[in-house]
């Protein structure tokens, strides 16, 4: 006879992991039914892989804050409330730090790095101390897609990072849902065509069915 | 008359031995008549099908493995054409699978290790599915280390309720790769803490020779482990002396707990010890770099915590396990040397001086020691384990460029000397014997 403890036990266990799973669904389906879009730019970059497994991994252009009020004698990584806001072409830009949720507009919560900058003179003396850089972590660094479109999607982005920065600059973007400091990635873009569709146009023409 | 004792619980195979031997003894006037008869009433019946047990549940759990990760790979595949709704069910349908079939086992087979470990290494694996393949749905950011506490926190409660070897296997290696990846020593402990009393009740409850063996090997592994994500945080922490004190502390315990099968424990220190002996011994920049760690200076709450227990652990062990078995203070001499040259060689150069010259004799002399005991002993593995000791550190000596080739052509030509003599000795031991049996 099996004790009863462990059938109670198992049933706990149970309803912890689906209750876990069904949290983590239902606060990405809020945030993406509820939340703000907002349009942030990708950097290109040609590092050894970009393509880690089934995931295109992402960096971001826009990630440095106007001013960081201060102090900073050390370089040091902090998680802060971050208040965005659509710059000139429309995409996201971070404005504001805080160590509370701002009482408007949409805001994530990441990590944020500081490092503290200095003029030298002629002798490398650090002459004067100028205002802190403060640049943002995004959480949202991963975009997973089929493993068959992976490499059409790696390739349309390989020719992006062959033309001169200007020319590349803000052709490759992704679009996140926003609500209260938590953001989920939508899609990616490429040229204003999503980039699973791209690849999958690609993928019909080289392989007509 | 006085009441009859209950028997010790005997392993199956001793049983069967004895068991065979009986009718002999009792044949040859050893054992009055009827002995054999009246013995086997004692212990009762040889344990039926304990081997053919074992073997399902080993087919049982491999197969679980190969149908979870077959099952997780065809998921990985990242079904966009499905659409959100069907693949979120993808995702919850292992986690769902998993339970239903530890719940029909708890009911139906409550009794069958078989069905226990194969249900439960099912469930484990489809616990850490689900939430990758959520994740992967749903684009939602998450770092590894998060992933790794959460599919933990989840898994545990399956180790409790199905009584799983495998189970409690797979936590003990995911919580060993997570702190060797990511540090954070607090958390490392406090989730090694919450299946200790499974580990604890499996080593004390007797359970089979197999099940106890696997155990003790995966806590082995998170000892190490554990040390490894508390020394990480700087590179001049105290590697060397916690290490030998763990290895030190390992073949104690193994020579307490399993006195008469090679335990996990005892490997793992004998191993451990002689590495130790021999990085000091090859004296390469890593072995001086480690050796160059401080003891004092620097060292953390954690280290010192995890130094402390550690040592006081080891002489506790020591007063306990030498004077029956004095061999065993053989394997702390590294330890010795070791924190001996930390307190009284605050030098760096003399002491990694000293530790090389100890390593040295340290490492032949266990070398020649497990050749001669597995001579006499007959265990051939002994004498090849001295073997494989030996012949790196002959060879790295040999071919030291620090040391003149004068210096090398003596201390060849003597070692030469010595083991010919070696050999003549034995040799006239073994016609003596052979004389004279």
């Amino acid at each position: 006879m099996i004790p009863r403890w462990r059938l109670a036990l198992l049933a706990l266990a149970a309803i912890a992991q689906i209750a876990v799973s069904a949290t983590m669904i239902w606060r990405a389906e809020q945030v993406l039914r509820h939340g703000t879009p907002m349009k942030f730019r990708i950097q290109l970059y040609d590092p050894y892989d970009p393509m880690q497994g089934r995931y295109v991994a992402l960096r971001f252009e826009d990630t440095d804050l106007p001013e960081y009020p201060g102090p900073c004698e050390t370089y040091e990584t902090l998680t802060r409330y971050v208040r965005l806001a659509p710059n000139d072409a429309g995409f996201a830009q971070p404005r504001a730090l805080s160590e509370t949720p701002p009482d408007e507009g949409p805001y994530l919560r990441c990590q944020v790095h500081i490092e503290p900058q200095y003029r030298y003179d002629e002798n490398e003396e650090p002459e004067k101390p100028l205002p802190c850089r403060a640049w943002v972590n995004y959480p949202f660094n991963r975009f997973y897609v089929q493993e068959e479109k992976a490499p059409v999607i790696e390739t349309a982005l390989s020719e992006l990072r062959g033309l001169d920065e200007n020319a590349a600059r803000g052709r490759a973007w992704v679009t996140v849902r926003i609500l209260n400091g938590m953001g989920v990635l939508e899609n990616l873009y490429i040229d204003g065509e999503e980039a699973t569709a791209h690849a999958e146009r690609i993928l019909q023409q080289t392989n007509p069915q | 008359m006085q009441a009859r004792q209950p028997p010790a619980k005997a392993p199956a195979a001793a049983l069967r031995w004895l068991y065979g031997e009986l009718p002999q003894l009792e044949a040859q006037g050893l054992l009055p008549p009827g002995s054999a008869a009246r013995i086997q009433e004692y212990y009762g019946p040889v344990p039926v099908s304990s081997r053919s047990q074992l073997l399902l549940a080993i087919f049982g759990v491999i197969g679980a493995l190969q149908i979870g990760g077959g099952v997780i790979l065809l998921l990985a595949h990242n079904w966009d054409d499905l659409g959100r709704p069907l693949r979120t069910l993808l995702a919850l349908l292992p986690l769902l699978a998993g339970h239903t079939l530890c719940a029909w086992t708890l009911l139906r087979r409550p009794q069958s290790a078989a069905w226990r470990e194969a249900s439960a290494t099912c469930l484990a694996l489809a616990i850490g599915a689900s939430i990758a393949l959520i994740g992967q749905t749903y684009q939602i950011p998450g770092e590894t280390p998060a992933f790794l506490l959460t599919w933990l926190l989840l898994g545990l409660p399956v180790v409790y309720a199905m009584d799983s070897t495998m189970a409690a296997l797979l936590y003990m290696a995911g919580l060993a790769t997570r702190g060797v990846t990511f540090h954070e020593p607090l958390t490392y402990w406090l989730l090694l803490g919450l299946i200790a009393p499974f580990l604890w009740i499996a080593e004390f409850r007797g359970v089979g020779i197999f099940r106890r063996w696997w155990l003790s090997a995966g806590l082995c592994g998170m000892l190490i482990a554990g040390v490894i994500a508390t020394l990480s945080r700087r590179s001049d922490a105290p590697w060397l002396e916690t290490f030998s004190l763990l290895f030190a502390a390992l073949y104690l315990l193994g020579a307490r707990r399993f006195r008469f099968t090679l335990s996990p424990w005892r490997i793992c220190g004998a191993l451990g010890t002689a590495g130790i002996g021999m990085a000091l011994a090859l004296a390469t920049p890593v072995t001086r770099q480690i050796a160059a760690g401080d003891l004092f200076r620097g060292a953390s709450a954690p280290e010192f915590f995890i130094i402390f227990a550690l040592a006081a652990l080891t002489i506790l062990l020591a007063a306990l396990t030498i004077p029956r078995e004095p061999w065993a203070a053989v394997w702390l001499a590294p330890t010795v040397a070791i924190f001996t040259a930390a307190i009284l060689l605050p030098h760096h150069d003399m002491r990694t001086g000293m530790l090389f010259v100890f390593g040295n004799l340290y490492t032949f002399a266990l070398a020649i020691a497990q050749i001669v005991r597995g001579y006499r002993h007959n265990r051939l593995l002994i004498v090849n384990a001295g073997i494989l000791l030996l012949m790196p550190l002959l060879l790295f000596r040999f071919f030291d460029a620090e040391m003149s080739f004068t210096a090398r052509g003596f201390a060849s030509i003597l070692l030469g000397i010595g083991f010919l003599a070696a050999n003549i000795a034995l040799l006239r031991r073994k016609r003596a014997e052979g004389a004279n049996p």
